[in-house]
């Protein structure tokens, strides 16, 4: 071939050359189920992150779906309150966990959105009888070993399906660190040392993949995120339905309300905390087989509650993200870095499990047991001289969570994956405990079981 | 698999020495189109998932390709061997409020090359070649141009070795002066399994929809070689 003929040859292809990629471009299709949805009905039970989230690509695909939500409010375990301070306090979810979610996305799509990364903040711990700050204690021995135990947990050898607390008994880690290590891992698990299953805990860290920084939200709540990003679900949500019985012996499926309404759907996803499932808050015809149930009672989920308290005066430093307490609260935190005044002086007391037990069991004394431990850590009275006000909320006695979050306990490997599964393409189920690859407990988790449960509709339909 | 990939080092490396006759350096630059259904439902989940961003991630189906080898031609002048590096890029972006998230597959090639010339003919292609070539993918996922880690042990998403085989042809065209010598090919690669390590769960978060983060994979390439040409070795035509 000589130089002419190449050239024309050149004056061909160049156009095509240009033209071709978005040609062939235009013939792949970019997202799944693209122009895909379904004739049926839809009904979701549960208006949390999960189901709220399902509604949202169900609307997408111009399906028709309607949410049953049993209280008067959406959001489930996403909890907004509003009034108590100059920004909204979060009574649920609070972190962001990492950057590689949906949640992050849809979050990082909110205009004039503004992220705290919680790795800026010192931590400080009582420990030894004093309140220090953790970057002080970078060499001490029993910290150290908590730390590493926490950033490894994935590649840990537990050594057995046993407890946190036995796995540290077992491997000698000091009481001086007690409550620390409670709160690393326990509390943060959303039960207490003695009930954690580690192994699970440990397989679960392993599938972890969303990253490790965390965030919180400076000027807005994860609801009003929820509500900008999603508008078109919330005419869809039937609030106050509390759903109790669910036929789907019949080709239709037919769902009763505490109030005898009835209502038919072609397919539903249920959505709702596992202890609901658990306890059968929600009778099945015919009855959920014994593999599921079993399964329900092989997964942790229990007492857990936010105790919020509103002080006159910032006794605790500007920059302080937790405080590891004393014995009686495993972790306090600072959540006012969003407010504006003074009216942001607010500690958040989060306690999970049995230390959440041995608080409530102190009554009205609660609060002031708090206070005592708070004066004791800063010492001169500081905290109780400078209350104000507090709010609790017990995720233990919301009668449509029954709990905080879902936890790993021993003898639990493999359930999540029983309970996520669905009954013969008709009933989906989604919602952090069904999450099957260590996302559970977390919004982001949540909204993807949502995901995969869309996903198993339109792949069944 | 690895003494398979050790053996055609091997004979990348020494293929030089053991039939060098007239060698010289070569650049090449091509598009390529690609076909790799596993990575695209990673990418398809994404955009199913994140319909509130203000666009689509694209998928990786147009690419570039560019190499510079060196050339080697076997005694008679009717077989060469061409061994040489080149990367591959293909590159996609969302926009997402503030955030731009740009997700890429780099790649980076060690060809071997086997050329068999047929002769300059009209129209017809001129040269047949076979290349089985070892190849390292490394997936990216950018936030704000800033890579992202899953976890904190691992600063980037993991390096993967594949292995893909290509048949390429083309067309000689020598310049008047004997100085250079381009050659337009067109290729087709095939990848019997190729993984784009963790990149499923830096896009999308989490395993739990069975994404594949491995698959077959299906290149069509068009591009141009440019060789310099030594003395020599112009004489011999
Ligand atoms: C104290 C606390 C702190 C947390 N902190 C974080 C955090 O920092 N970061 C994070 O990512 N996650 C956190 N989580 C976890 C996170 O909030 C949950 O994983 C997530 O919100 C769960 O969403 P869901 O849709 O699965 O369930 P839910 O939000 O519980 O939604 C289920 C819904 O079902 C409804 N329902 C129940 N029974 C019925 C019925 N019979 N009929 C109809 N409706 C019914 C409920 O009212 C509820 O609205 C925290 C949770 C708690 C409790």
């Amino acid at each position: 071939m000589n130089r002419k003929e190449f050239l024309r040859l050149v004056s061909i292809g160049v156009p095509a050359g240009i033209l071709l990629p978005s040609f062939l471009e235009s013939c792949r299709k970019k997202e799944l189920f693209d122009g895909k949805t379904y004739g049926g009905k839809v009904i979701i039970i549960g208006g949390g992150a999960a189901g709220l989230y399902a509604a949202f690509l169900l609307l997408k695909h111009n399906v028709d779906v309607t949410i049953f939500e049993a209280q008067g409010r959406y959001g489930g375990r996403i909890f907004p309150l509003n009034g108590f301070s100059d920004f909204p306090i979060e009574l649920g979810a609070e972190e962001c966990h990492g950057q590689r979610s949906i949640w992050y996305d849809m979050i990082s799509s909110t205009p004039g959105i503004s992220f705290v990364d919680t790795e800026v903040e010192e931590d400080y711990i009582m420990i030894d009888g004093s309140l220090k700050s953790l970057s002080s204690l970078s060499s001490d021995p029993d910290i150290t070993a908590a730390n590493n135990l926490s950033d490894n947990l994935g590649t840990t050898n537990i050594g057995g399906d046993i407890t946190a607390d036995q796995y540290l008994q077992q491997n000698h880690y000091s009481n001086r660190t007690h409550t620390y290590l409670d709160a690393l891992f326990g509390n943060e698990w959303g039960t207490s040392n003695d009930r954690l299953g580690l192994q699970g805990a440990s397989d679960e860290d392993k599938l972890w993949t969303s990253g490790d920084v965390n965030f919180y939200l400076k000027n807005h709540s994860f609801l009003s995120i929820l509500e900008e990003k999603m508008p078109e679900v919330f005419a869809h949500i039937q609030l106050n339905t509390q759903i109790q019985n669910i036929d789907y012996s019949g080709s239709k499926i037919v769902l009763t309300d505490q109030v005898n309404n009835i209502y038919t759907a072609d397919k539903i996803i249920i959505t709702v905390p596992l202890p609901i499932l658990r306890d059968g808050d929600i009778t099945f015809v015919p009855p959920l087989d014994s593999v599921r149930t079993n399964a329900f009672s092989r997964i942790g989920m229990g007492s857990g509650l936010k105790v919020i308290l509103k002080f006159s005066t910032r006794f605790w430093a500007d920059n302080c993200g937790s405080i590891f307490g004393n014995g009686l609260v495993p972790e306090y935190w600072a959540p006012g870095v969003g407010g504006t005044s003074v009216e942001n002086n607010v500690l958040t007391a989060f306690v999970m499990g049995s230390y959440a037990e041995n608080l409530l069991a102190l009554g009205t004394g609660m609060v002031p047991a708090i206070l005592n431990d708070l004066d004791l850590m800063f010492g001169g009275g500081v905290a109780t001289a400078n209350f104000v006000a507090s709010h609790r909320w017990n995720w233990g006695m919301d009668a449509f969570t029954k709990g905080a979050y879902s936890f790993p306990i021993p003898g639990g490997s493999g359930a999540r994956e029983i309970i996520a599964s669905s009954i013969g393409n008709k009933i989906f189920f989604a919602g952090e405990a069904t999450h099957t690859a260590g996302h559970n407990s977390t919004v982001h988790g949540a909204m993807e079981t949502g995901l995969r449960a869309v996903e198993e509709l339109f792949k069944s339909a | 698999m690895k003494r398979k990939y050790s053996i055609l080092l091997f004979l990348l490396c020494s293929g030089n020495s053991v039939f060098c006759q007239i060698s010289h350096l070569n650049f090449s630059a091509s598009y390529v189109y690609q076909y790799a259904p596993a990575w695209d439902e990673i990418i398809q989940t994404y955009n199913f998932s994140r319909s509130f961003n203000s666009n689509e991630l694209n998928l990786f189906i147009n690419g570039f390709e560019v190499g510079g080898a060196w050339n080697v031609k076997i005694k008679s002048g009717k077989f060469e061997i061409n061994p040489g590096i080149s990367y591959q890029r293909f590159t996609t972006l969302a926009k997402n409020n503030d955030l731009r998230l740009r997700a890429s597959i780099n790649s980076y090639f060690f060809h071997s090359n086997f050329i068999w010339n047929f002769g300059q003919q009209k129209f017809w292609p001129n040269w047949l070649s076979l290349d089985p070539t070892f190849n390292l993918i490394n997936p990216s996922v950018r936030i704000n141009k800033k890579e992202i880690a899953l976890d904190q042990t691992k600063k980037y998403l993991e390096f993967g070795p594949a292995f893909r085989l290509g048949l390429e042809t083309g067309w000689i065209i020598v310049d008047s002066k004997h100085k250079s010598e381009w050659k337009p090919f067109i290729r087709v690669d095939w990848y019997p399994e190729a993984e784009l390590f963790d990149f499923g769960a830096a896009l999308n978060g989490s395993y739990i929809y069975n994404l594949k983060d491995f698959g077959p994979v299906l290149q069509f390439s068009a591009g141009v070689r440019y060789y310099f040409l030594k003395e020599s070795s112009v004489e011999k035509k």
